[in-house]
């Protein structure tokens, strides 16, 4: 029904290619039930046209109300309506950008701060042992801008599970300010089924310190429609929290 | 009424939201109605039948400005008067036997033709009842699709739905209801018997 209802409409808008037009017309010739459809839609678009008039004129009604009947209010038109205009726009834009202001300060702020917890390390991995508890010691005194720069050298040799090594330096990027790129890390976290919960919900508290509330909150719902993991109590309290605007 | 004007009252109509909307009616109503009130009462009319013609005129006008065939070879305004004045000229060589009309005003030719967007057939007019089981949300839908000409997007703005797919899904949903409940119309049914 509904492909029929489609092409309906491609055929009376004028929007089929011609071979399908030709061949439309021609199954219109014989196929009754076709050309019932045809009328019932046309019968349709007719009936829609005049119960939109007749709105129409309900509102047209009213705008005689308020604009003929009402003779007095003319006076209103000596008003400089593009001044009053201007001046209710610059204070829309000062009231606006203050409570921009206020609203990027304090709330995302306030709660990334509140949630955020730096993902934790478990001890002695990997191949060498001295390499890991250097770059541990920097991770855990928060140093994260070192850490970043220690991982990233060639003598970094050290086979952690790779995956972690994304996650834990997609949590550094993120203390760091680099919002961006660490959802790049994330993203390559989130490839591991263990370390995907994680993944997700740092992913999250990066769009939150973005102010972008929208992609935090789609995130979060997408942590918690998988199965249960441990994020799911802090990103439900979250997600609530958002949702409240508190 | 001046191009300048014209110009952005047809933008509002054809491109704007429906506040936008509103206001080019508010605008065309408030610079238009005196001139037909005068030609009507001028020409053995009522005050109430100059509201009617003139509430006519502009929904001629308005759903010519929506499917593109106002032509904009004359300004709005004159346009306006002429689709009026034809109107009034029909309604009293109807109901008082008469073509004279007297006035002064400019007025471009307008085709009788222009007047069908004010009329239907009565399977039309049977169909406009049946909006009153359709429900707003379909109601508002179906109108702003199909007459307003709104695109999926503007509509998903108007209506606060969640995004073009969820928009086009529930309209084929709604065109699907609005159908069964023609076909289930005795009325209708009576009307499609040869």
């Amino acid at each position: 029904m509904e492909n029929t209802i489609s092409q309906i409409e491609n055929y009376l808008n004028g929007t089929l290619k011609e071979a399908d037009r030709k061949a439309f017309e021609e199954q219109l010739k014989t196929d009754k039930e076709l050309a019932k459809e045809v009328a019932l839609y046309k019968d349709m678009m007719g009936g829609i046209r005049l119960h939109n008039n007749q709105a129409l004129k309900g509102k047209l009604n009213a705008i005689h109300e308020k604009v003929i009947e009402n003779q007095p209010s003319e006076k209103k038109k000596e008003i400089n309506w593009k001044l009053l205009f201007g001046i209710v726009l610059i204070l829309s834009l000062i009231i606006a950008a203050y409570f921009m202001l206020q609203k990027e300060e304090v709330p995302v702020k306030k709660v990334y701060a509140a949630y955020f917890q730096p993902y934790e390390l478990d001890d002695s991995r990997g191949n060498n042992q001295q390499l890991f508890e250097q770059m541990q010691q920097l991770y855990e005194d928060k140093r994260y801008g070192e850490f970043l720069t220690f991982v990233a050298q060639d003598s970094f040799d050290i086979k952690l599970p790779l995956v972690e090594l994304d996650l834990l330096k997609g949590v550094a990027h993120l203390e760091t300010g680099d919002a961006r790129n660490a959802r790049i890390f994330f993203a390559e976290a989130a490839k591991n089924p263990i370390l995907n919960p994680s993944a997700q919900w740092y992913a999250a508290l990066s769009f939150l310190r973005d102010g972008n509330i929208k992609a935090c909150k789609a995130n979060l719902d997408k942590l918690l429609s998988n199965d249960s993991s441990d994020y799911d109590d802090e990103a439900r309290k979250l997600l609530l929290e958002l949702e409240e605007g508190r | 009424m001046n191009k300048h004007r014209d110009k952005e009252l047809l933008e509002w109509i054809r491109e704007g939201d429906l506040q936008q909307r509103d206001k080019a009616l508010a605008v065309l109503y408030q610079e238009n109605y005196p001139l037909i009130q005068h030609l009507v009462l001028q020409n053995k009319g009522s005050k109430d039948e100059a509201k009617d013609v003139f509430q006519d005129g502009i929904i001629v006008v308005y759903n010519q400005v929506l499917n593109g065939s106002f032509e904009e070879r004359s300004s709005l305004g004159t346009y306006l008067y002429a689709i009026c004045r034809r109107l009034w000229l029909r309604k009293l060589t109807r109901t008082r036997g008469t073509d004279d009309i007297i006035d002064n005003a400019d007025y471009v030719e307008t085709s009788e033709n222009a007047l069908d967007y004010l009329v239907g057939t009565e399977r039309e007019q049977c169909i406009q009842e049946v909006f009153q089981q359709l429900g707003t949300e379909c109601d508002k839908l179906l109108r702003y699709f199909y007459y307003e000409k709104f695109s999926m997007k503007k509509i998903v703005e108007q209506m606060q739905i969640t995004n073009v797919q969820v928009a086009k899904n529930k309209k084929m949903k709604c065109l699907k209801r609005l159908r069964k409940l023609v076909l289930e119309s005795t009325h209708y049914l009576n009307l499609l018997k040869p």
